[in-house]
């Protein structure tokens, strides 16, 4: 039966069809930028938290060339300053992420479906060092890009300073620390070659392509990079009658992590992962840092033994409305229940348990005393806070929150003499807001980055955004879609997502060689930020289940679609019109 | 000074609570218990200590805190062991080249896989956790036991089992590189020279690094050679430290196998499935090869159609040390019913069906010493059966690892599962065949691309 499905399922991905992706928009023309009248600002009477845990009323703090240069009570403020009057406003350092790809350009075209990039398939054995994967000796700030535009969201969420680390397979690259403001490129770098990014992560279609493939490929570079060091080592000491080390910028740049010069920052985001990635430091002994985490309540006593510095992720789960565990529990002791209905209670029971361990996450590790930051690769910037507020709802001190923001990541990272307090000599890098920052809606005033000014309009900070209204507008319509089975061209179709009475329906057809498939869609999920449906189909005489799961921004989902036991593929679509009013 | 000593002694301590695995202490009362090796003792005790078996007999009494299990009128033998399973296994194929000894399943273990609590439903408590059958030389594999509730993937391990590593034959290796992707192997012909070709070259790199090593005793300038896992993994199978175990239908190509071995030197090699093992049964056991068949599955591709049921009957009597094995989730969950099988095709003794899911897989993984029958001094592995386990109407009571009930019919809650995802949304159950043998995993796009 599979060989069957297999078949007609080659021939429906053979179809050849290009498909014509819309044309990314060319950069903005920017103004020419005229310098500010003045570097120099006072912000007077305002609340400061210079530290977690640490309040001065109504003081002033004075911001000179980029630095804090006064914070107290009585401090004169400059003729040339630039005053703003923040009475009962409160200020904060600015925020610091631990790890995000902020400011480094997507390549061009469809990430999902990059069909064109890969290399040849008939020799997947041997690829080249880049194409496999490992890219060591790539660095992020050649990829920084100050115009990026997710810079600028970043700051609105009031982060300052990001770690960054380049997109890719098992080994990307080196980050760097930069600063979130405009300028250029070079004049943001606050450190570079911080630490080697890496993820358990295969190169698509070629060597290593799995996990498996992922750890070999790992421990045979550290032992080469270990023994390659030696060599040189013998060459330079005495050259004379030692064959002359080649030249491998691979293996040459993973040397400070063999000299323990350089960390490496493993994207590591379930409790699988986690250790995968820590029995690995132990085995080769280079220095760890542990990112993206999301599954780590049950490992703070090993991550704190190991003295792996931590950065959890603030992406958390779905919401799962109101109930606590213990109320569901006894909700389905109170009903007389089928058999069924008793299973999906004790399923959505058993859900419920595990969204609370995720959304305490945070509050397990202060609780056990590890200090940790917050990374952001999958995160966006305007959900953070919220997120953030999630988990002090969910046992999270604020204090610890706020360190998680600051205090931490600056040490985390190595930078807290720079930054991470209100201090003076430190960076001006600080947040204003109207009401203090964990209040449901407390919002950003101003952003300063190295002491430029950054005034934020109205919205609440972090605020949430979706109602049922909002959903149907922007999920119901056309969408045409892609869709990229691996290594083959797309096939396209379009998706049709009906409002009936308040809940979504639909259809869905697309290309195949023989004939276009359509259906009905049996299921049709959002919630404006999510999209989930499936359909079925007949193939080949059997009825395959095919489920879609995608996320939406502005007008266009990218997601995978799921076709029985086959695999899964990229699926992206773009709407196309408004619905009509039915 | 003694700040320092005393941090060290810290670390120490640390490491060691973090490697320890967790063991228990019963005492299962008053059952019929099969050894194995030892014959069927009735109203017996079985106590074990601190995950070991310390005592076999009548009217033990349990130390003072240790729990008792009242095993009247049922069955106890020793934990099922399946020489062949894929399950406890985030990625189980790196198909991306013919040769890859250097990966490791042992690097993708996943405790959270709900089967392996399934496997203990079946009385299973040890499985062999293979690479899959894409490549001629796949990856080492990994024998691991079903201590289901442990989150560490490292606690699955048998600490101390003798290395394996996967091997194919015939067709899956041939379309996976030949045939879709036009690289050697296209041919059974093929496939002995890319065998052939490996192990030469394992032995020059061999040869090249004791040059080294012998050159660095008198020369502290000598440069090593360059550092190859996946030559390093062959040369400890060309030097017998890594059991082979060889996806294998046909017996001209068990034969060329053998052939291939003898010329190297190889001596430890089992071959799985081996579907046509009763044609070359004597070779077999003159070579001291060893076989892990299925009891009766075989048509699903073409070099599998000339089988039969008696095969785990003929290769045992012929003196081939033979296990039965699952290679399937759903399979390893009845793993005493296909030893049964034997006795229907082919007359087995109990002892000698049993030994098929117990004592020989565990010969096949070179731990016999520790586990596969119930005597003193073995680990405290036990399946505990309501009705003799080759009956038609046995079930599964109770599983015990290490001393730990890991399994028992009566706490079975319907929701084992761990680390649930908040997000997973249950979707309808798609009723299919094709996910019984996942030897090909993660292949698709190799065998149907363009």
């Amino acid at each position: 039966m599979k060989n069957l499905l297999l078949s007609v399922w080659t021939t429906i991905v053979f179809a050849g069809v290009t498909a014509g992706l819309p044309q990314v928009l060319p950069a903005q023309n920017k103004a020419a930028e005229l310098p500010p009248v003045t570097k120099t600002f006072a912000i007077t009477h305002v609340n400061v938290i210079s530290s977690p845990g640490t309040l001065l009323e109504d003081v002033t703090v004075i911001i000179k060339n980029g630095l804090i240069s006064d914070v107290g009570k009585n401090v004169p403020i400059p003729g040339e300053a630039e005053t703003i009057s923040a009475d009962s406003m409160f200020l904060y350092a600015g925020f610091i992420a631990g790890l995000t790809h902020t400011g480094i350009p997507r390549p061009e075209g469809n990430a999902q479906s990059q069909g064109d990039n890969r290399p040849p398939r008939e020799n997947p054995v041997n690829p080249p060092a880049d194409v496999a994967g490992i890219q060591t000796d790539q660095k992020v700030i050649d990829l920084f890009d100050a115009n990026e535009k997710s810079i600028a969201g970043m700051r609105e969420a009031g982060f300052t300073i990001a770690h960054i680390v380049p997109r890719g397979k098992m080994l990307p690259g080196s980050g760097a620390i930069v600063l979130m403001r405009e300028g250029k490129s070079g004049e943001l770098i606050l450190r570079k070659n911080t630490a080697q990014f890496s993820q358990f992560t295969g190169a698509s279609g070629v060597y290593p392509a799995t996990l498996l493939g992922v750890m070999a490929k790992w421990k045979e570079l550290y032992h080469q990079a270990s023994l390659g060091l030696e060599h040189e080592t013998i060459y330079e000491k005495n050259p004379v009658g030692v064959t002359r080390p080649a030249y491998e910028a691979y293996i040459q740049a993973f040397y400070p992590v063999v000299k323990k010069e350089q960390p490496v920052i493993f994207k590591a985001e379930n409790v699988l992962d986690i250790q995968r990635a820590m029995s690995l430091q132990k085995e080769l002994g280079f220095s760890l840092m542990l990112a993206e985490v999301k599954q780590g309540w049950d490992l703070t006593s090993k991550i704190k033994s190991q003295n792996v510095p931590v950065f959890l992720s603030l992406e958390l789960p779905k919401e799962i409305a109101g109930k606590k565990p213990e109320e569901a529990k006894k909700d389905s002791a109170a009903k007389e229940m089928s058999l069924v209905e008793k299973e999906k209670a004790e399923l959505e029971k058993k859900q419920l348990e595990a969204y609370h361990l995720h959304v305490s996450q945070a509050a397990a590790f202060e609780k056990a005393g590890v200090p940790f930051g917050f990374s952001m690769l999958e995160a966006k910037p305007k959900e953070a806070l919220s997120q953030i507020r999630t988990m002090i709802k969910n046992g999270l001190s604020e204090d610890a929150a706020l360190a998680a923001l600051t205090t931490s990541p600056a040490k985390l990272l190595g930078i807290s003499n720079v930054t991470g307090t209100v201090e003076k000599g430190k960076i001006a890098n600080l947040v204003l807001t109207d009401k203090p920052l964990f209040e449901e809606k407390s919002a950003v005033k101003y952003v300063f980055v190295e002491g430029k000014k950054y005034e934020m309009n109205e919205k609440p900070a972090g605020g949430k955004s979706s109602a049922s209204a909002d959903v149907l507008k922007v999920v119901a319509g056309t969408w045409n879609l892609v869709i990229s089975p691996p290594q083959m061209s797309a096939l396209t179709g379009k998706l049709v997502i009906k409002n009936e009475g308040g809940s979504l329906s639909g259809n869905i057809s697309h290309e195949s060689p023989e004939e276009t498939i359509t259906a009905d869609l049996d299921a049709v999920e959002s919630d404006g930020k999510d999209l989930r449906f499936s359909y079925s189909f007949d193939m080949g005489g059997q009825m395959a289940t095919v489920e879609v799961s995608a996320t939406i921004e502005d007008n266009k989902f990218s997601g995978t679609m799921t076709v029985g036991e086959l695999g899964s593929f990229p699926i992206e679509g773009e709407k196309e019109a408004s619905p009509e009013n039915n | 000074m003694k700040n320092s000593l005393i941090f060290l002694l810290t670390i120490f301590l640390v490491h060691c609570l973090e490697a320890q695995i967790p063991t228990g202490s019963l005492l299962i009362h008053n059952g019929t218990v099969i050894t194995i090796t030892e014959g069927t003792l009735e109203n017996t005790d079985v106590l074990i200590i601190e995950g070991k078996i310390s005592k076999i007999g009548k009217n033990l009494k349990a130390p003072k805190g240790v729990q008792e299990i009242d095993a009247t009128g049922l069955h106890v033998m020793p934990g099922i062991i399946d020489a062949h399973s894929h399950l406890g296994l985030l990625a189980i194929n790196e198909s991306t080249s013919p040769v890859t000894a250097e990966v490791w399943t042992g690097d993708a273990l996943n405790p959270l896989d709900i089967s392996i609590y399934r496997a203990l439903a079946g009385g299973v408590t040890t499985t062999h956790a293979m690479h899959g059958s894409a490549n001629a030389i796949g990856g080492q594999c990994e024998t691991i036991k079903m201590r289901w509730g442990l989150t560490d993937p490292d606690q699955l391990r048998v600490e101390g089992a003798p290395r394996t590593i996967k091997f194919a034959l015939g067709e899956n290796p041939m379309r996976s590189y030949g045939v879709s992707r036009n690289i050697s192997p296209r041919s059974r012909m093929g496939m002995e020279a890319v065998f052939r070709d490996a192990f030469a070259k394992a032995r020059q790199y061999e040869k090249a690094w004791a040059k080294y090593r012998e050159a660095k005793k008198s020369n502290p300038s000598a440069v090593a050679p360059e550092y190859n896992l996946r030559m390093e993994t062959l040369v400890d199978v060309l030097n017998n430290k890594v059991l082979i175990h060889c996806h294998s239908y046909r017996a001209d190509e068990i034969v060329m196998l053998m052939n291939v071995c003898r010329d190297f030197g190889i001596k430890r090699i089992i071959f799985q499935h081996v579907n046509e093992g009763f044609k070359v049964a004597p070779e077999l056991a003159k070579f001291g090869a060893m076989a892990s068949v299925f009891a009766d599955w075989w048509s699903y591709k073409f070099e599998v159609y000339y089988s039969t049921a008696y095969n785990a009957a003929i290769l045992t009597r012929n003196g081939v040390v033979t296990s039965i094995n699952s290679d399937s989730e759903e399979l390893i969950r009845h793993l005493y019913h296909e030893a049964a099988k034997t006795q229907k095709y082919g007359g087995l003794t109990d002892d000698e069906a049993l030994s098929l899911i117990t004592i020989n897989p565990a010969k096949q993984l070179g731990i016999e010493d520790r586990v596969g029958s119930l005597e003193k001094g073995k680990e405290g592995d036990v399946a505990i059966f309501k009705g003799h386990p080759l009956s038609i109407y046995a079930i599964p009571q109770m599983t015990i690892v290490d001393g730990i009930v890991r399994f028992d019919i009566n706490k079975d809650p319907g929701d084992m599962r761990l680390y649930i995802n908040p997000d997973e949304k249950v979707m309808p159950v798609l009723y299919s065949h094709s996910d019984v043998d996942n030897c090909m995993e993660d292949t698709f796009e190799f065998l149907f691309g363009e």
